[in-house]
């Protein structure tokens, strides 16, 4: 078991900077997820923690020893990539063996170790196949059954998930959960998948351009985004966001008027999910603006306007029913409303 | 593809096959099966007034070329030229099995036969050349690999340099080294202590001179196929092994490898191959007292005057059989998985 420390770590190469200052401490057994839009750094992070990048700057701490100058096979980490890096020429027992054979560990607890990594992700019947034989969840599922085989001290996984189709996406998603449950083994998940990321993780790292946005739990980032970036990246739909003007507690913006709110006047951007708005009637509605278009998505009918050239969505009943055009009033009281700063973006405290 | 559409396509090439491959071929093989006409003689009687008459055996100029005109080919003679003591020299290996008390006896008998002997020196630069060539090919596209970009042309230019030297150049350019004058040569002699040292004058020398060269010229067509396969190497999967443990030697042996074999195979195929049929370097080290291959027959037979067409039409056809069954396991192999798909 260990608890991992990056003491502002930074990667560059020449004058682009990949990872800026990243500073944080994972705690033992913790599932910590970076999530981020490609090219934000999270792979990068991931990878000076497994010694397959050099930190330009910082130290990488593995329960309390600095790692930074250690081979990555010397940092007793288990690694599951998004490609799934199975060796092609060994079949899936051969594949799990691996890391046991090449440390050299006593062979005779090979087969017992192997045939328990492989029952915990269901592949005790595909174990004399060669990888190309497997479908793509199966072979994920081989190379999680790799990486736990050695009972190491952390697991990295980058986009584990990314390669898989929906359905599968959604129970691998299920198996790693409970693995991690069952093993409690320090883990770092890096995702750009916003659900991957809420439904793993103790705590989320959101990243942008190497920078670290935001560090909360899922609920935190979730009810709390630290900027715009943070808000418009979490939650299916992202947070509606529009431009506007703050004057005496009153934000106003084109067909937008919203009371009650504590900043101070001035242009401002105010936030809102989708989920926490509705419809309004004649005595309460603060968005009154022509429908730009409904989605009807089984269980809640999405309805979009357009408020100054942003769309804005509002989840409404599942039997609601209107015509592209028509005018539509949207209930978004006060208590639901996020303000951020209009040039920086960053959250505004009530 | 249809049988048809099939056909059209493959004819040019087929074509092609079987002119520059099968006709030759198939050429060979005739005129191994036939001899020289002999020359036809006469006898005639000189008769003069003071010595009485005589016969005098003569050869019957226009006899002899009415017939090799007739018959060009020469004379059949079926599988003799096969069976001769220059080939496969059965009656010779019979008789040295009979007389010989002990394998080592009948082995240094049939070493005295050309054609065993000049097996016996292809066999073996074929069978130590091929793998270490392949080694060595292999250690140098791995160490290439690992370089700066920056020195990776420069290294790569150096490492072509023996398979862009002409064959017999190179050989030429060793054989002076190794010359008793020569860079490697005299330190040799200064090395064993001994002003008579001479490698040339060593068969067992001779053998691994010939080795050397061989490796030293074929490991640069290696080196530069495993080369190319290193670059389409998954960089996730050495990145995997690093992760699971594996040192240098074991990402080489369980992820590098593995992923070349195709290539492995490809080398082995083609160096047996040539390697069998190794020639240059015998002419070029002047080595042929010590080292003669099959090859090296054919040009003999071809070579002065007499120009023994058959015999080494017969030596060409051994030679092929040898190739086609060096090469057995392999395509034999390449058939099944290809049945199997």
């Amino acid at each position: 078991m260990a608890e991992i420390q990056l003491r502002n770590v930074g990667k560059r190469w020449g004058s682009f900077v990949g990872v800026d200052n990243f500073d944080l401490t994972i705690a033992d057994k913790e599932f910590l997820v970076l999530l981020g839009p490609s090219g934000c750094g999270k792979t990068t992070t991931m990878r000076m923690i497994a010694g397959l990048e050099d930190a330009t700057e910082g130290d990488i701490l593995i329960d309390g020893k600095k790692v930074n100058d250690l081979e990555p096979k010397d940092r007793d980490v288990a690694m599951v990539f998004q490609s799934y890096a199975l060796y092609p020429n060994m079949n899936v027992y051969e594949n799990i063996r691996f890391p046991l054979k090449v440390r050299g560990i006593d062979p005779a607890t090979h087969d017992e170790k192997v045939r328990r990594a492989s029952a915990m992700v269901e592949l005790d019947d595909f174990l004399h196949r060669k990888p190309a034989e497997l479908s793509g969840g199966q072979r994920q599922r081989v190379a999680l059954a790799r990486a736990i085989v050695r009972e190491p001290n952390v697991f990295l996984m980058d986009e584990p998930l990314s390669n898989l189709d929906a359905k599968l996406r959604v129970s691998t998603r299920a198996q790693i959960k409970n693995l991690s449950h069952e093993l409690a083994v320090t883990t770092i998940y890096v995702t750009h998948d916003q659900i991957e990321a809420m439904t793993l993780a103790d705590r989320v790292v959101v990243m942008k351009q190497g920078v670290v946005q935001q560090l909360g739990s899922p609920t935190d980032i979730y009810d709390k985004p630290a900027n715009t970036f943070v808000a418009s990246f979490i939650g299916n739909p992202a947070m509606n966001l529009m431009d506007g003007t703050m004057s005496g507690g009153t934000f106003e913006a084109e067909n937008v008027r919203v009371e009650g709110l504590h900043a101070p006047d001035g242009p401002v951007t105010l936030g809102f999910r989708a989920e926490d708005a509705g419809l309004g009637d004649a005595g309460h509605h603060e968005i009154t603006a022509p429908i730009y278009t409904l989605e009807l998505l089984g269980d809640a009918t999405m309805v979009t306007v357009r408020i100054g050239g942003e769309l804005v969505a509002v989840r409404a009943p599942k039997d609601f029913r209107s015509e592209i055009g028509d005018t539509v009033s949207l209930s978004v009281p006060a208590s639901i409303c996020h303000l951020f700063h209009a040039e920086t973006g960053a959250r505004i405290e009530a | 593809m249809k049988h048809r559409t099939f056909f059209w396509f493959f004819l040019p090439t087929g074509l092609a096959m079987l002119l520059f491959i099968a006709l030759p071929i198939v050429s060979v093989v005739i005129q191994s099966v036939y001899a020289p006409h002999e020359a036809v003689l006469k006898t005639v009687e000189n008769c003069t007034p003071l010595v009485g008459c005589t016969t005098e055996t003569t050869i019957d100029q226009d006899a002899t070329r009415d017939i090799r005109e007739a018959q060009p080919l020469g004379r059949f003679v079926g599988l003799d030229i096969y069976l001769d003591r220059g080939h496969l020299a059965v009656t010779e290996v019979g008789e040295a099995w009979a007389a010989s008390a002990s394998m080592g006896g009948f082995i240094d008998r049939l070493f005295n036969l050309p054609l065993y002997r000049a097996l016996a020196f292809t066999l073996t630069f074929t069978f130590i050349v091929t793998p270490l060539l392949i080694v060595f090919g292999l250690m140098i596209a791995l160490a290439v690999n690992s370089l700066h970009s920056r020195l990776k042309g420069l290294m790569i230019f150096f490492s072509l340099l023996p398979m862009i030297v002409t064959p017999l150049i190179g050989s030429l350019i060793l054989f002076w080294m190794v010359d008793s004058r020569g860079v490697i040569g005299s330190a040799l002699v200064a090395l064993a202590g001994d002003p008579d040292f001479s490698m040339k004058a060593s068969t067992g020398l001779t053998w691994i001179m010939l080795i050397v060269y061989g490796v030293w010229h074929s490991a640069p067509f290696a080196f530069v196929v495993f080369y190319a396969g290193l670059q389409t190497l998954p960089q996730d999967q050495i990145e995997a092994a690093q992760i699971d443990g594996a040192t240098r030697w074991q990402q080489i042996k369980y992820v590098v490898v593995p992923h070349l074999m195709p290539l492995v195979t490809f080398v082995a195929l083609i160096q047996l191959m040539d390697n069998f049929r190794v020639f240059e370097p015998v002419v070029g080290f002047n080595a042929s007292a010590h080292a003669t291959s099959l090859s090296w027959i054919i040009f003999n037979d071809l070579g002065g005057e007499t120009r023994q067409l058959s015999a080494a039409s017969a030596t060409s056809v051994l030679t092929i059989i040898g190739v086609a069954i060096l090469l057995s396991p392999v395509l034999v192999r390449t058939w099944r998985d290809f049945k199997g798909k």
